[in-house]
């Protein structure tokens, strides 16, 4: 991973990325001398394991993109009864997103001690860390660290095909089962049924770090930053026109222009910020610096923290050109077995180009509000509202530019595009394999 | 509790046969896969959807039991 930067959260040291200044890696030596052992929580209530009554207190939430509270998921896993199997979700299949990648290159014992921790919790003898194929630094530095512990017994590293949705829960759980990774139909929910059949915690590799800080340190610690209803801090990926791309550490509510500032700052003027992921929310840089890091408040501008991640789209850029590349790649990505992704998105897409950098009539934005409503929700997964949402927050954002393109044709800038797309899969990783 | 219709998207193979049976319930969208009424079946219509969900030749409807 280029460029990645380990910079110290606002008001608060790092957490996560505690000791890792000058491109560190924490083998388990340095790791222990950073955060010390894990100790054993005290209960209060003894009506739950202290790991997962210390989870619920802490107010954890999950960092994989749908900021779901990860108690409530530890417990649906504990309903279910039967020995379940814990899975640490590294796939980090989101193009611009590199936070998981630095802390299982970096600082994988933290995520590996989470994870123990929950499978102790849980009464798992199995933890899988699932990956995307073709990162061979990752895997080496995660084999590495099973390697030096005391439960490396405990521990398998698979990697899954390199395809955006192979990341998603339950196409996680299929591959591992056996199958290819595309989502299956919900329900049953991996918690409740999983890889081969069995209740399976999945969690982002970032939920399972902060969990092993948690079981060191216990939830008055953890709630000590971030705000009321999100404790804590969160990691961010900020790429684009900033002095120093990378990945920070800031806690919950921190405002974006102090986020971008921590990346150096803003190099250039810039036209929008894509705050999220490729799925995610186009923003005026003007109202997205005033607002904090809080769903909260992200969610009135329709807007969500997603997996962490701002970009910023330098001035001399056409925001529909760079929409409609990202709507090709997330249609080129679907798994292809809902009728509707596998339909609308093409058609999004098509749309999209014509309107980037075509000669279109104004009702092409009637069509593709009438597609949006028909992809949305209307899937096995989650992928086509994603699209959705980084679409429609294009066009209502950048509304005065779709007008000029619909008046005048495509824009100077609209064949010039900034954000890294990649390639199209090929070998097994193109049947999700 | 109230039952609610759902569709398997992998399984649907957009034949159609649903909306046929139960306009009132379904209608199809521009690809010719159904769009089912949100919300909970109106009473007088759950037969009509039970209907509709065996004749799918692909099982790719779904009745469920939703909390109201
Ligand atoms: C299309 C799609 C792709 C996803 N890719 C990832 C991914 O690469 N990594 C990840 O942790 N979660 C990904 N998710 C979210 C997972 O389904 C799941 O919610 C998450 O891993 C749970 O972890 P958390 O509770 O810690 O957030 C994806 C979801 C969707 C719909
Ligand atoms: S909605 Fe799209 S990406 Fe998700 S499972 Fe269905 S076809 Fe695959
Ligand atoms: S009858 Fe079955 S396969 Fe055909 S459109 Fe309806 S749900 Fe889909």
């Amino acid at each position: 991973m280029s460029g990645a930067t380990a910079l110290a959260g606002v008001g608060t040291g790092p957490r996560l990325l505690a000791g890792l200044g000058n491109g560190q890696r924490l083998d388990l030596a340095a790791h222990l001398e950073v955060h010390g052992p894990v100790t054993s929580l005290r209960t209060r209530r003894r009506a739950e394991h202290p790991l997962i009554e210390a989870i619920a207190e802490a107010g954890v939430r999950g960092r994989g993109g749908a900021g779901f509270p990860t108690a409530s998921k530890l417990r649906a896993v504990k309903a279910a009864g039967r020995r379940p199997v814990v899975v640490i979700n590294g796939s980090e299949g989101e193009p611009l997103s590199q936070k998981d990648t630095l802390l299982l290159l970096r600082t994988p014992h933290l995520v590996l001690d989470g994870a123990a921790a929950v499978a102790e919790a849980l009464g798992a003898k199995e933890v899988v860390v699932y990956l995307h194929r073709g990162r061979e630094a990752v895997e080496r530095s995660v084999q590495a660290a099973i390697r030096e512990r005391d439960d490396a017994s405990l521990f398998t590293l698979v990697a899954g095909p390199a395809r955006y949705v192979a990341g998603e829960s339950s196409a996680v759980a299929n591959f591992l089962s056996g199958g290819p990774a595309i989502p299956t139909t919900t329900p049953p929910r991996v918690s409740e049924r999983g890889v081969g059949g069995r209740p399976t915690m999945l969690s982002n590799a970032e939920t399972y770090a902060h969990i092993g800080l948690v079981a060191r340190h216990g939830p008055e610690w953890f709630r000590t930053v971030g705000t009321a209803s999100e404790p804590g801090t969160l990691l961010l990926t900020i790429t684009g026109a900033v002095q120093a791309p990378g990945v920070v550490e800031v806690p919950f509510g921190t405002l974006i222009s102090t986020a971008l500032e921590l990346a150096g700052g803003v190099s250039d003027a810039s036209v929008g910020y894509l705050l999220g992921g490729y799925a995610g929310t186009w923003m005026r840089p003007e109202i997205a610096n005033d607002l904090a890091l809080a769903s909260m408040v992200m969610r009135e501008r329709r807007a969500g923290i997603g997996v962490g991640l701002i970009a910023v789209l330098p001035q001399a850029a056409c925001v529909l050109a760079e929409t409609a590349n990202i709507m090709r790649w997330l249609a080129n990505e679907s798994a292809r077995q809902c009728g509707p992704c596998l339909n609308g998105l093409p058609a999004i897409a098509e749309a999209t180009e014509a309107l980037a950098t075509g000669r279109v009539d104004e009702f092409v934005l009637g069509k593709l509000e009438r597609w949006a409503r028909m992809v949305e929700g209307r899937g096995s997964c989650h992928h086509p509202g994603g699209a959705v949402q980084t679409l429609r927050s294009a066009l209502d954002t950048f509304a005065d530019h779709t007008n000029q393109h619909l008046m005048s044709g495509p824009c100077s800038q609209a064949h010039r595009t900034w954000l890294a797309i990649p390639a199209v899969p090929t070998g097994p990783d193109a049947d999700f394999r | 509790m109230s039952l609610k219709l759902s569709v398997d998207w992998p399984r649907c193979a957009a034949h159609g046969l649903c909306a046929e049976i139960a306009p009132e319930l379904i209608s199809l969208d521009d690809w010719g896969y159904p769009t089912v009424l949100p919300g909970p079946i109106p009473p007088q219509l759950v037969r009509l959807a039970e209907r509709a969900r065996m004749a799918c030749p692909v099982l790719a409807l779904r009745m469920e039991q939703v909390p109201d």
